[in-house]
């Protein structure tokens, strides 16, 4: 046991870093796209529409982790250049996210009474400026919880560009334990731990968020 | 010259023909009050003559515009309209202020300050002055009711239209949105009221349309009409009401 602390530390130091950054520029992308997904929706019109939902389906029906194999392997022998392990993750990540993204956003837009709409346009503005200034505003209170529920998915399911392999807290407990395999139980129980402690807060901030804007 | 007109509009939800050969002409100046059975189509007449429902046949102009014309733009028409809704349909988000200002800050163009100015003169001339700082939820209905009317009045229409503005109020704060159009009514503001007050209809009102299954069924004076019903079906309407 005398070596768990130094493993542990490894972790944190090489590990926690990878998997925080992936997390919240996957997150990022999972936002910017939902938004631009989930409000092209709005607009109602068929072709976009199905373009839409054909992306949602898709994405949120084929695992993470083979999107990420295919983004990192895939991807090069079909003539793109390679990218990087970790920008590889963070794509497969981000379009997964924004898959979801755009059905938080689309719920949320289309949770706005409709009367709102209305009242708008009847004073003559544009479609554009109704969205910005009088359904996006209302909207995007009523996205808080849900992206926070899919920030938590997201801190989760990054675990899995261990894979690849990813530098991430995952695969730094692999690489310590390949030379030590008695760390294998400590280390996986430290980095449970890791993972509550970056979702906890998250899931925390979620509900007192949910309270303020009932 | 009419300031509203409609001529054999038609308008069908899928198989539900709302409006059947509809025709129509409001002078400025008039207050022209649509009363009728819900479901004949009193809600969607107003809506064609802002665009909020487009119509399958006919022709509607407002203020010598062609509402069908692809070339007229909906900002152009639906500055000279202004919407009363049933529920209010304020900005939750806004003050009652911030509700009146939007519009004529983005659409006519309106610096803060003379929006805000503008906004403060409305809202006094709806009585609600000292409350140009609170959010919607802080007002009853019927002072939520009298800012969308502030906030319709901002853009200067030729012609506004009540869509049973009184009919998610108590009775008892009914009378105050009534008031406020009365007052319209007395400076000679164009309105089309959508109404189930009667009593409003015959003593303010100037023209009396009575619909049912999207039809107008008999139109004329308020008081001629509710005093000598021609219509059996106005009658029948009428003496369920009164």
């Amino acid at each position: 046991m005398s070596d768990f602390w130094p493993a542990l530390r490894d972790v944190i130091v090489y590990g926690l870093p990878n998997t925080i950054i992936m997390s919240v520029a996957a997150m990022a992308i999972a936002v910017g796209g939902g938004f631009v997904l989930g409000v092209l929706r709005a607009l109602r019109n068929k072709v976009l529409d199905a373009l839409v939902i054909a992306y949602v389906e898709i994405l949120r029906g084929i695992p993470v982790l083979i999107l990420m194999f295919f983004v990192f392997f895939g991807l090069p022998q079909l003539g793109f250049n390679a990218v990087g392990n970790l920008q590889s993750a963070i794509i497969a990540l981000g379009l997964w996210g924004a898959a979801n993204g755009a059905e938080i956003v689309r719920g949320a837009i289309f949770s706005i009474d409709k009367g709102q709409t209305e009242a708008g346009l009847a004073l003559g503005l544009n479609w554009l400026t109704v969205m910005t200034t009088i359904v996006l505003p209302q909207a995007s209170r009523r996205m808080i919880p849900p992206f926070m529920s899919l920030f938590t998915a997201v801190v989760e399911t990054s675990s899995l560009a261990a894979l690849i392999p990813v530098r991430d807290v995952l695969e730094s407990v692999r690489i310590k334990t390949e030379s030590e395999p008695s760390l294998w139980m400590p280390l996986l129980i430290a980095v449970l731990f890791i993972y509550f402690f970056i979702n906890y807060p998250i899931s925390l901030a979620s509900q007192r968020l949910e309270k303020r804007l009932a | 010259m009419a300031m509203v007109t409609m001529s054999h509009v038609r308008k069908a939800f899928g198989a539900n023909e709302v409006l059947k050969d509809i025709s129509l002409a409001v002078d400025p100046g008039e207050v022209c009050c649509i009363i009728g059975p819900s479901g004949s189509g009193k809600s969607t007449v107003l809506r064609c003559i802002n665009r909020l429902v487009t119509i399958d046949g006919g022709e509607v102009t407002v203020d010598g515009l062609q509402v069908t014309d692809p070339k007229v733009k909906d900002v152009d028409l639906r500055r000279r309209v202004g919407m009363v809704f049933q529920q209010f349909n304020l900005f939750p988000h806004m003050t009652a202020q911030q509700n009146v200002t939007l519009a004529p800050r983005k659409v006519r163009g309106l610096n803060q300050k003379e929006a805000d100015d503008l906004a403060m003169r409305l809202l006094a001339k709806v009585g609600l002055r000292e409350k140009a700082q609170q959010y919607p939820a802080q007002l009853s209905g019927g002072q939520q009711q009298r800012v969308a009317i502030a906030r319709a009045l901002a853009m200067e229409p030729k012609v506004m239209l009540f869509d049973e503005a009184t009919s998610a109020l108590d009775p008892e704060i009914t009378g105050e949105v009534l008031a406020v159009m009365r007052d319209l009514a007395v400076e000679r503001t164009t309105m089309i009221v959508v109404t189930h007050e009667m009593g409003f209809a015959r003593e303010v009102g100037t023209h009396l349309v009575f619909m049912d299954g999207g039809v107008i069924v008999e139109e004329g004076q308020p008081r001629a009409i509710f005093e000598h019903p021609q219509a059996e079906r106005t009658k029948a309407f009428l003496s369920k009401v009164l």
